[in-house]
C-alpha cells in the first residue's frame, strides 16, 4: 500500500513535459494551483478537469499510476462528503429522510472541494513524476536566489531540500523491509482499536528513526570528508528555457484566460 | 514428505509502473521435513524474494506455495498460522531490532504468539544459549550491542517463536570468520536439536558444503538446478558459467585435475579433500 503513493517520485520517460525547463515547470505548478481556487462554476471546473488530463496525458505516464497514487485519498474525499452533507444548511433540499434533509449546497460545495483536491494532488505529483529531485533543487535555489540579496542562505536550503527528496523513496522502502520483518514475528498490524494499532507502528519506526539518524550523521561525516561548506559552489547543469517552456506558458494563460471568462458568462456557485 | 512446495510461482515488483519488474518466472521447487537447504544464485537471482513467499509475506502474482499441502494464501487465520510455523529471519536482521532491552525484543514474537509469561521467559533464557549469548545480555539495550552480538539477538528473537522451518538469509554475511563457524554451528544445533527444516542463502559455498544436505540454484529468477549438494556441485561448469563459486576444495582438486593429476574431483570439504589427497598420496607412494 505505501508503495502506491508516488508522490514525490521521479519516474523518467521522454515526453513534452519532462523536457521542460523545470522553473518553467515549478511556476506553472503554482499557477495552476491557483487557477484551481478560480473556477466558481461548474463549466469552468469541467474545463480545469479536462485540462489538467490533458496535461497528465501529455507525460505519457500511466493513468493507472496517478490512480492508485490517488486511491488512498479516498477515505478523506468520502469524510469531506460527509461533512458537507451534515454541516451544509443552505440552498434547497434535495433529499429528505425524517427531521434530515442533504441540501443542494453541500453537494456541489463537496463537488468543489473534492475535484479542487484531486487536481491539487495530481499537477504536484506530475511535477515530482516528470522532474528529477537534483533538477526540482536547482530549480528552486534558482527561482530563490534574489533573497541572497536578504542573506538568506539560498544554497544550504537548496541541499536540505536536494537531501530530503533523495531520502523519502530509501526511508519508503525501508518501512516496507521493517514491516516485513515484524510481520515475520507475527506482528498484526491490521486488527485491535486504535490505541493498538498505534502500539503496533513502534517496531516499525524505532528502527526506522535509528536508522536514519545513523545515516544522516553519516552522510555528513562523508559530506565534510569531501570538503563540502556550502559555500562557493555552482551548477553543472545549465537551464535554459526553451520553445516546450513558451508553448506550455501559453497553454495555461489560454486556459486560466478560459476559466476567468467562463467564470463571468456564467453565474458563479459558490 | 515436503513441508513446503512452491508451485509455478511467478512475482514481479512494482506493478503498474514503469518500474515494474518480473523477479520471479514459474519457480517450482519442495523442501522436505528435517533437511537443510541452501539456497544460492547470483545477486539479484531472486533468493530473497522467494523466501518472502515461503512465509506468505509476499503474495504470488501466480502460483502458490503450500504449507503440509495446504495453501498458506487460502485465509488470513491460515497466514498468520503460517508466519509462526515458518520462522524468517532478514538479510541483516540486526536493523530490525526496536525495544529497550534485548529480553523485550527477543520476546516480540513469542508475545505475539500470545504465549504464557513463564514459557516466554523459557525461551528467551534458551534461545540466548542458542546463539551464544551469555544471560547478563538480557537487561542490555539492543542498541549498545556490536554489529555481531545484534545479528545474534536478532535470530534469538526468531529461534524464540520455535518456527518448524527456519529461514535465514544469508545469516553469516558481514561476520568475522570465528562469527561465520559460530553461526553455522548454531543452524546446526538448532537444527539437530529440534529436527525443524532449515532453508538458508549463502554466497560461501564453504558453508553450503558444510551444513547442506540439498542444494538449490536460482539463476535470473528461475530455480535452475536443484539437488543433493553432492549432485549439484558435480556439475561445476554450468556453476562457474553462472558467475557462482565453488567450494574451496573442489576448487583445488579441479585445479590439481587440470595439472594432470587423477585425483577425485567429487570433494566438497576440507577434511574429504585431505582425505582424498592422502589416499592419492599413498596411491602414488605405492607404485
Ligand atoms: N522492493 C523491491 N522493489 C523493486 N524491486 C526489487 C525489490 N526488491 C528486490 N527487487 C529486485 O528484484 C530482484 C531480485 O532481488 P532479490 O533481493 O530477491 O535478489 P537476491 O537474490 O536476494 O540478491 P542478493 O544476493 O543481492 O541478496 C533484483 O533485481 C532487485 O532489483
Ligand atoms: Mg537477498
Amino acid at each position: 500500500m505505501i508503495r502506491d503513493i508516488s508522490i514525490g517520485r521521479y519516474f523518467p520517460a521522454k515526453s513534452f513535459v519532462h523536457a521542460m525547463d523545470a522553473r518553467a515547470k515549478l511556476l506553472l505548478t503554482l499557477a495552476m494551483i491557483v487557477v484551481t481556487f478560480l473556477c466558481k462554476n461548474l463549466y469552468s471546473l469541467a474545463a480545469l478537469c479536462a485540462f489538467t488530463i490533458l496535461v497528465y496525458l501529455s507525460s505519457r505516464l500511466k493513468p493507472l499510476l496517478i490512480l492508485k497514487s490517488l486511491k488512498p485519498l479516498l477515505p478523506l474525499l468520502i469524510l469531506t462528503v460527509i461533512m458537507q452533507v451534515i454541516f451544509t444548511k443552505t440552498g434547497t433540499p434535495v433529499l429528505t429522510v425524517g427531521k434530515f434533509s442533504v441540501y443542494d449546497d453541500a453537494l456541489i460545495m463537496s463537488l468543489f472541494v473534492c475535484v479542487r483536491i484531486l487536481v491539487l494532488i495530481v499537477v504536484s505529483s506530475l511535477l515530482t513524476y516528470t522532474t528529477s529531485p537534483t533538477r526540482l533543487t536547482d530549480a528552486i535555489e534558482r527561482l530563490l536566489s534574489p533573497l541572497k540579496h536578504l542573506k538568506i542562505d539560498v544554497g544550504t536550503f537548496a541541499m536540505m531540500m536536494t537531501i530530503a527528496l533523495r531520502f523519502i523513496p530509501t526511508l519508503i522502502d525501508e518501512i516496507d523491509r521493517l514491516t516485513s520483518a515484524q510481520k515475520a514475528r507475527g506482528a498484526d498490524f491490521e486488527s485491535g482499536n486504535l490505541i493498538q494499532r498505534v502500539k503496533s507502528l513502534f517496531p516499525i519506526f524505532i528502527p526506522l528513526f535509528v536508522s536514519a539518524i545513523q545515516r544522516a550523521s553519516e552522510l555528513a561525516d562523508a559530506m565534510i570528508c569531501r570538503c563540502y561548506t556550502g559555500e562557493g559552489r555552482t551548477s553543472y547543469r545549465v537551464m535554459k528555457f526553451g520553445w516546450r517552456d513558451a508553448v506550455a506558458l501559453l497553454a495555461v494563460a489560454v486556459f486560466t484566460g478560459g476559466v476567468i471568462t467562463l467564470n463571468v458568462l456564467f453565474a458563479p456557485l459558490l | 514428505m515436503a513441508v513446503l512446495t512452491v508451485q509455478n510461482l511467478c512475482y514481479g515488483y512494482a506493478k503498474g509502473t514503469p518500474f515494474e519488474k518480473a523477479v520471479l518466472h514459474d519457480v517450482c521447487c519442495t523442501f522436505g521435513e528435517g533437511e537443510i537447504v541452501a539456497v544460492i544464485g547470483h545477486t539479484g537471482s531472486g533468493k530473497s524474494t522467494l523466501l518472502q513467499h515461503l512465509n506468505g509475506l509476499l503474495k504470488p502474482d501466480s502460483g502458490d506455495v503450500l504449507l503440509d499441502g495446504e495453501s498458506i494464501y487460502r485465509s488470513k487465520a491460515a497466514l498468520r498460522e503460517c508466519r509462526f510455523r515458518v520462522g524468517m529471519c532478514f538479510q541483516y536482521p540486526e536493523q530490525q531490532l526496536f525495544e529497550s532491552t534485548v529480553r523485550d525484543d527477543i520476546a516480540f514474537g513469542p508475545k505475539n504468539q500470545k504465549l504464557a509469561a513463564d514459557e516466554i521467559d523459557r525461551r528467551v533464557k534458551e534461545s540466548l544459549a542458542y546463539v551464544g549469548l551469555r544471560e547478563s545480555y538480557a537487561d542490555k539495550s539492543p542498541f549498545d550491542l556490536s554489529g555481531g552480538e545484534k545479528r545474534r539477538v536478532a535470530i534469538a528473537g526468531v529461534l524464540a517463536m520455535e518456527p518448524e522451518v527456519l529461514i535465514l538469509d544469508e545469516p553469516s554475511a558481514g561476520l568475522d570468520p570465528a562469527g561465520k563457524k559460530a553461526l553455522l554451528k548454531l543452524i546446526t544445533d538448532y537444527h539437530a536439536q529440534t529436527g525443524s527444516t532449515v532453508i538458508f542463502v549463502s554466497h560461501d559455498m564453504d558453508d553450503v558444503a558444510e551444513i547442506a544436505d540439498r542444494v538449490l540454484v536460482l539463476s535470473k529468477g528461475r530455480a535452475v538446478m536443484s539437488g543433493t549438494t553432492r549432485e549439484v556441485f558435480a556439475r561445476a561448469d554450468e556453476l562457474l558459467e553462472m558467475g557462482l563459486g565453488l567450494p574451496e576444495a573442489t576448487s583445488v582438486m579441479l585445479r590439481l585435475r587440470h595439472e594432470g593429476l587423477d585425483v577425485p574431483t567429487d570433494v566438497f570439504t576440507a577434511e574429504e579433500a585431505a582425505a582424498a589427497l592422502l589416499a592419492f598420496a599413498r596411491k602414488g607412494a605405492g607404485v
